[in-house]
């Protein structure tokens, strides 16, 4: 997978999970700036991605995850 | 009789007492325990670098360290050397340094702390941030090469300031709730008699130490009782509930606080082994309003692991108070009444099974000393079953504010909790609050210290700001909600809605749910020109479609 088709996936998944339609992401976007997505939320979002992906994600690599970016480096690998 | 002072009291417990008091696991680490002999050890190196420091008794010391057995020995440290210490959140990988710290040196100017104990990365910047005050930056890692005999303990009397336990909120405005030995220790013996505290407990926690639950229901219990402490990272706990679950089989864990949210999280986030979990005595729900629809949803989704109705249990605390004023009695179900919704909004409480109902769960009955009254609107009594403000007294109220004149206490000795309920059989039902305070996930924020903060954001018409929570269901939680107004064009609405998200992170640690950015104009006031939060709400669900 290119990285332009993993954003468009994971734009995707994101819109189901956050129940929305309209979401504008890029590699530099971060979880707070998005509407809905909250510390608390984020598990079941990741497990969403996880999903959609059929990957799994470690905790460490959760940890350190800073943005969208971060988080399509860790679907590029595994995919 | 025992010992009156915290530090008689675990000095006491480390005679006795050979086997570890505290287990502290990280993933991927090994976990580490601690004696009581090893954390006093440990205590007094920190005590002796107070000293050396020049800290005198007396002198607040803010712990701003992760957590871990090192900042509960620099906790205990501070109370040896006879100084008052108080967790405080420390700066998370998500926070902005530059704000997080510039946020708090309103608090540290008015309060002046004796010191300020910090990491090594962050120390430079809040020395230089201070550097015209006498506050001392210290780190742990000066602490760990402190080498000199330890003196023994500063000597306490039980009325002298045992901690600070610090309210959110804007940290200028953070009050710092004064309690003393007497009123630790008073709360905690009683607390240990209605949980029927015995040998065989062990109490399993992820909740943060800066969190009155935290540190009073898990850690100061655990400490004054002789009942071991199995703490997890509370970071890491959000991304892996589970290790929660993990925690209590591997330690036959009996007792667990949990703020209502962090029912459905677990239960939403269920997976991997089975964990056996019917060694717990009591889930105690506490912090947020307990909600029925979490308690049968947690039930329902853990039953297999050995989760039973007896287990679910309720408290109602407040730092004022210490913690617990309530607890619901052990061995038995929660307890729900069935109310008529309509009336309940009217303020009565009708009892009813059938037509429009709410199902409320009790939080129990008044613990010993503690004496609960329901106020109307002008202090008196309420009539039987109506709802009215929650006003308390006890044998273990708080000293004060620290460095506050404020006081909610009425001419005749009753605590103004802000809280609403009433009282049924004896059994007090927490419905709400009387002011614009909002509890997220058990965290408390009011919305005028949201609105404040973010009025001072650039590019934010201040006062023109309105915060307000919303109710989600499925989190079981209320979320945040920010609309603020700006005389910016809409090209720039994105870059200031992440200045907004940006600063509420740095001050309060929090995520806001939404933060709309909007033009002139929108913000609906009232007559008096007051940011009217109902009619802001209306507008915001019509307009917005949540």
């Amino acid at each position: 997978m290119t990285e332009e088709d993993i954003l468009s996936k994971l734009k995707t998944i994101l819109e189901e999970s956050l129940e929305t339609s309209d979401l504008e992401i890029g590699r530099e976007t971060v979880a707070r700036n998005v509407d809905g997505w909250t510390s608390i939320n984020h598990l079941e979002i990741i497990r969403k991605v996880e999903q959609g992906f059929g990957i799994k994600i470690a905790l460490p690599e959760l940890m350190r995850m800073k943005n969208i970016g971060d988080l399509i480096d860790v679907i590029a690998r595994k995919v | 009789m025992a010992s009156q002072t915290f530090s008689a009291r675990i000095t006491e417990h480390a005679h006795t007492r050979r086997t570890p008091i505290l287990y502290f696991r990280r993933y991927g680490e090994e976990e580490q325990s601690v004696t009581y002999e090893e954390l006093l050890a440990q205590a007094r190196g920190f005590s002796e670098h107070l000293r050396q420091a020049n800290v005198a008794k007396g002198e607040v010391v803010l712990l701003f360290l992760p957590q871990g057995i090192e900042s509960i020995s620099a906790f205990i440290g501070a109370i040896l050397h006879g100084a008052i210490p108080s967790f405080m959140p420390s700066q998370t990988d998500r926070q902005d340094p530059e704000l997080f710290w510039g946020t708090h040196e309103k608090l540290f100017r008015k309060i002046r702390p004796g010191a300020i104990l910090t990491q090594p990365d962050s120390a430079p910047r809040v020395s230089r941030m201070l550097s015209d005050t006498e506050i001392k930056i210290l780190t742990n890692e000066q602490i760990a090469g402190t080498n000199s005999a330890p003196q023994p303990p500063v000597e306490a009397t039980p009325d002298d300031v045992l901690l600070l336990q610090h309210s959110s909120g804007t940290t200028g405005l953070k009050k710092g709730v004064m309690l003393s030995h007497r009123a630790v220790l008073t709360q905690l013996d009683l607390y240990a008699k209605s949980l029927e505290l015995s040998d065989e407990d062990c109490i399993v926690s992820w909740l943060p130490l800066y969190h009155d639950m935290g540190l009073v229901a898990c850690l100061l219990l655990s400490l004054s009782q002789g009942t071991p402490l199995v703490l997890l990272d509370p970071f890491e706990w959000v991304l892996a509930p589970m290790a929660l679950m993990e925690s209590i089989q591997d330690h036959s864990g009996t007792l667990v606080w949990l703020p209502n949210f962090a029912f459905n999280h677990l239960a939403r986030t269920k997976s991997g082994e089975v964990h056996d979990l019917s060694s717990v005595r009591a889930f105690i729900n506490c912090s947020e309003p307990c909600r029925a629809s979490s308690f049968d949803l947690f039930l329902e989704t853990f039953r297999d692991w050995g989760v039973k109705a007896e287990q679910l249990q309720v408290c109602y605390a407040m730092a004022e108070m210490v913690y617990a004023a309530t607890q619901t009695p052990l061995h038995k179900g929660p307890h729900y009444l069935e109310v008529d919704t309509d009336a309940l909004t009217e303020g009565r409480v009708a009892i009813r099974s059938d037509g429009s109902t709410t199902r409320l769960v009790s939080n129990g009955t008044p613990l010993p000393t503690v004496e609960i009254l329901i106020a109307d609107s002008s202090g008196k009594p309420a009539p039987p079953l109506a709802v009215g403000e929650i006003y308390l007294k006890s044998d273990f109220m708080f000293s004060g504010y620290y460095k506050l004149e404020e006081s909610r206490f009425t001419d005749d000795g009753w605590y103004r909790t802000r809280d609403m309920g009433f009282l049924h059989h004896g059994e007090l039902y927490v419905l709400g609050r009387l002011d614009d305070l909002i509890i997220i996930c058990g965290k408390n924020v009011y919305a005028h210290s949201i609105e404040t903060t973010v009025s001072g954001v650039d590019g934010v018409h201040p006062g023109r700001v309105v915060a307000f929570g919303i109710e989600d269901e499925k989190m079981a939680t209320r979320q945040l909600v920010i609309i603020a107004e700006t005389k910016l064009p809409e090209s720039e609405y994105r870059n200031l809605r992440e200045r907004i998200n940006d600063q509420i992170v740095a001050s309060f640690d929090l995520t806001p749910h939404t933060v709309k950015v909007v033009g002139p104009n929108w913000v609906v006031k009232t007559t008096s020109g007051k940011v009217s939060r109902e009619a802001n709400l209306k507008k915001f669900l019509q307009v917005v479609n949540v």
